[in-house]
């Protein structure tokens, strides 16, 4: 096994489950759409709580993703101002609730970041991502990428980190 | 631990408490670090929500493909009762020199369209359309083959064999990067003019980037009007060394319906002030075609007319052939000792059958690319292309064949901010026994690039290319090189095919095919007109072309124990389709199996 679970593997687990989040959604005031964004926030939230220890990664990471769903879907609702929804009809025990708080507000959405992204070298991006979200150990991403060793590959991937933060928050 | 590994440590919660808070403690006192924490943080929420979107994407798209699936396995299901009803009763007609495939469109205005083929004279086939064998069979929708694309048609117009294989070969069953972002491509079709201008008072020797050679002799040009004392004249050529190159000509290996195989082909035109110019009618030219000599090749004419298509009719017996495998006789030291390569000469022996090609190239420390090349097969096309994860997009794949004596790279990097072009171009140059190491230097767009360690082995070439492209004094000390490593199998030897010419136009260097063993096929398309379906012999350089009338395409004398693509483009259903096989090594009399192994290698209804 690499160094943590495949964030790729974790992904498919939760698409496969995803129905449920948009069907709370749908029920909700929400469109599908609005609930394939819910879904697809909740699992950056959920990876963010994951890659800061905040939550432990277990095998089933559905109630997890529903609870940060509905809390940012509330969340939303409350901002159009069309619903009323206590926030507490969400139980979550306090700790998390603060985390995923923190993490809605701190996610950026710049769509911008995104944009500066797609500058980045695609080797650099796929050397980022195979480190962080695939998590592949540096020795099989040197063999994968082609690198002479992981050596080289960590020092790439530094270089990489780097380049990424200049044009994302340059832009 | 530098910065930062630190800072890395930090926004993944890898830091012990103490750690943490001694950190922060850090970060309160400099604003700085703290800034950078800050932005390092935004970019990983900024790389994991693309991963993020990018991963649902394709899994979307991955669902989309698995639901058409299911929906194909349920109408193939339903026709294959029927055919297998029909194939029973076709029995009784089979025939040893004919055999018909059936096209159907089964579900159509889906992204992956069942094709379902029939013959009644093999008893693979019989078997595999049985119902009750279905699952097992290579016609049943799992064992397709991947999609290899969606297919981006240029105009409004059915896509063509010659764009969809030149997608198919970059793409070669890659839809996606890495990311799971489709990839598109620009095929660029049409083989490339290279235009020179002679002096028609002197001997001219002109080298071809294909490596092919013309030997025009001072004086043996004129005018179509009979004007002879011409001085400067326009030539212009295309080569076809490959099957590729026809495709993209549009021309096919086959005379009066007779397979041929080429060792190479080109049309040369010329005109002098507005006037055409061809040989005088007593002068002749000589043409070389690198590759492996054939003391059965002879001249053919080329001839392409709208009614009558194209066609090559057989030179005449007064050309001679002759074969000169010394290739110094063909190169002249002006061009050995071009400055740009050095002076050192290398012997170099390729086969032209398969190699190796794997290069890093870096750019201020960012890897901007890194191909992987395997397998060209002997007409110079890929099997394997490169490694998905490959950064680049745009491949001029033609430029990546290695024709001889020269080695053409164009890779269109799209990732670096700094450069989205490399072209590179350097000869092969042979002649001394040991290894060469030498600067040379070729241009990468307008940049001035060098390469070093330039070594020749027997069957190895290693070239170190610059690592920084904006460097343009050759002298430059390299500390951070990239290396490309090329080798080349076994120990093909460079030769020469050369025939002599009395006039320009299309020029053929061809014999033809003997097969003790024929059969004829036919290709039916159930759901409408066939627009082209045309035989590619893969272990020979040939093309044939069939007969189409309406839904039926006949392919007459297709030789036995050659593995084959057939591919065509049903017009109406906007179906490509393309079929792998071997035909059998003999043919057993009455049901007896003409074809090994008939697979859909692919099938392509994606264009809208």
């Amino acid at each position: 096994m690499d160094r943590m679970n495949s964030r790729e593997e974790l992904l498919k687990r939760i698409y496969k489950e995803r129905k449920g989040v948009i069907r709370w959604v749908k029920h909700n005031s929400g469109s599908r759409n609005d609930g394939e964004d819910v879904l697809q926030e909740a699992i950056i939230i959920y990876l963010s709580l994951l890659d800061q220890g905040k939550i432990v990664d277990n095998k089933d990471p559905m109630p997890m993703i529903s609870t940060i769903s509905r809390r940012y879907w509330l969340g939303i609702l409350r901002k159009r101002k069309s619903v009323f929804v206590p926030l507490e009809s969400v139980a979550t025990s306090e700790d998390i609730t603060v985390d995923i708080e923190n993490a809605l507000e701190h996610e950026s959405r710049s769509q911008n970041a995104l944009n500066a992204f797609e500058l980045l070298g695609d080797k650099c991006k796929d050397l980022l991502k195979l480190f962080y979200f695939n998590k592949l150990d540096m020795v099989k991403i040197a063999d994968q990428l082609g690198f002479r060793n992981e050596h080289v590959a960590r020092s790439m991937k530094y270089k990489c980190l780097d380049k990424a933060r200049k044009l994302i928050n340059d832009k | 631990m530098n910065n930062l590994e630190q800072i890395e440590k930090y926004l993944f919660g890898d830091m012990s408490l103490e750690e943490k808070s001694e950190f922060e403690v850090q970060m309160d006192k400099d604003p700085g670090l703290k800034q950078t924490v800050n932005e390092y943080s935004q970019t990983f929420s900024a790389l994991k929500r693309k991963w993020v979107e990018d991963g649902i994407k394709k899994l979307n798209r991955i669902r989309l493909i698995k639901q058409l699936a299911v929906a194909g396995i349920v109408v193939i299901a339903v026709i294959s009762a029927i055919f297998a009803f029909k194939t029973n009763k076709h029995h009784e007609k089979a025939s040893i020199n004919s055999i018909d495939f059936e096209v159907e469109n089964m579900v159509e205005n889906s992204l992956r369209d069942s094709l379902y083929i029939q013959t009644d004279s093999t008893v693979l086939l019989e078997k595999n359309i049985s119902q009750s064998n279905l699952k097992d069979s290579s016609y049943h929708p799992k064992n397709f083959a991947p999609i290899v694309g969606v297919y981006q048609p240029i105009k409004e117009t059915l896509p063509t064999i010659d764009s969809f294989l030149f997608n198919e070969m970059l793409t070669y069953g890659e839809i996606e990067d890495s990311a799971g972002a489709e990839t598109t491509f620009n095929p660029l079709i049409g083989v490339k003019w290279q235009t020179f201008t002679l002096d028609n008072t002197k001997n001219n020797r002109i080298t071809l980037l294909g490596g092919t050679v013309l030997d025009i002799g001072s004086g043996i040009l004129s005018t179509e009007n009979g004007e002879n004392n011409l001085k400067e004249v326009k030539l212009r050529v295309k080569e076809f060394l490959n099957y590729y190159d026809l495709w993209q000509e549009g021309i096919h290996t086959s005379s009066n319906g007779q397979q041929l195989i080429t060792a190479g082909s080109c049309l040369i035109e010329a005109e002098s002030h507005g006037q055409k110019v061809n040989v005088k009618p007593e002068g002749t030219f000589t043409i070389q075609f690198p590759g492996k000599e054939n003391p059965s090749n002879t001249i053919f004419y080329g001839s392409k007319s709208e009614e009558k298509g194209f066609n090559w009719i057989e030179g005449g017996s007064d050309l001679q052939i002759f074969k000169d495998n010394n290739y110094n006789n063909f190169y002249g030291e002006e061009i050995l000792d071009d400055e740009s390569f050095g002076k050192t000469k290398s012997k170099f022996s390729l086969s032209d059958t398969i190699w190796f090609f794997e290069t890093e190239v870096m750019d201020e420390g960012l890897m901007a690319g890194k191909y992987n090349f395997h397998t060209l097969n002997n007409l110079g096309v890929f099997e394997e292309v490169f490694n998905p994860l490959c950064s680049t997009k745009h491949i001029d794949i033609k430029s990546m064949f290695l024709r001889k004596e020269n080695l053409l790279m164009r890779f269109h990097l799209d990732s670096t901010g700094y450069m989205d072009r490399f072209d590179y171009n350097f000869k092969l140059k042979r002649k001394a026994e040991k290894e060469m190491k030498k600067n040379a230097s070729s241009l990468i767009g307008n940049t001035k690039i060098n390469v070093q360690d330039f070594k020749f082995k027997e069957r190895i070439v290693n070239v170190t290319l610059l690592p920084n492209f904006r460097i343009e004094n050759k002298d430059s000390i390299l500390t951070d090189s990239s290396l490309m490593e090329m080798e080349t199998f076994q120990d093909g030897r460079l030769a020469y095919n050369a025939i002599v010419s009395s006039q320009f136009g299309y020029i053929n260097c061809d014999r033809f095919a003997y097969y003790n063993e024929k059969i004829n096929m036919n290709v039916h398309s159930e759901i409408g007109k066939l627009q082209d379906v045309r035989v590619f012999f893969l272990n020979e350089n040939s093309v044939m072309n069939s007969q189409i009338t309406g839904i039926k395409a006949s392919i007459q004398n297709i030789p036995l124990d050659q593995p084959i693509l057939i591919i065509g483009i049903n017009q109406t259903g906007n179906q490509m389709f393309i079929l792998e096989t071997t035909t059998a090594n003999s043919v057993k009399s009455g049901k007896g199996e003409a074809f090994d192994a008939l697979k859909v290698k692919n099938i392509l209804t994606t264009y809208r």
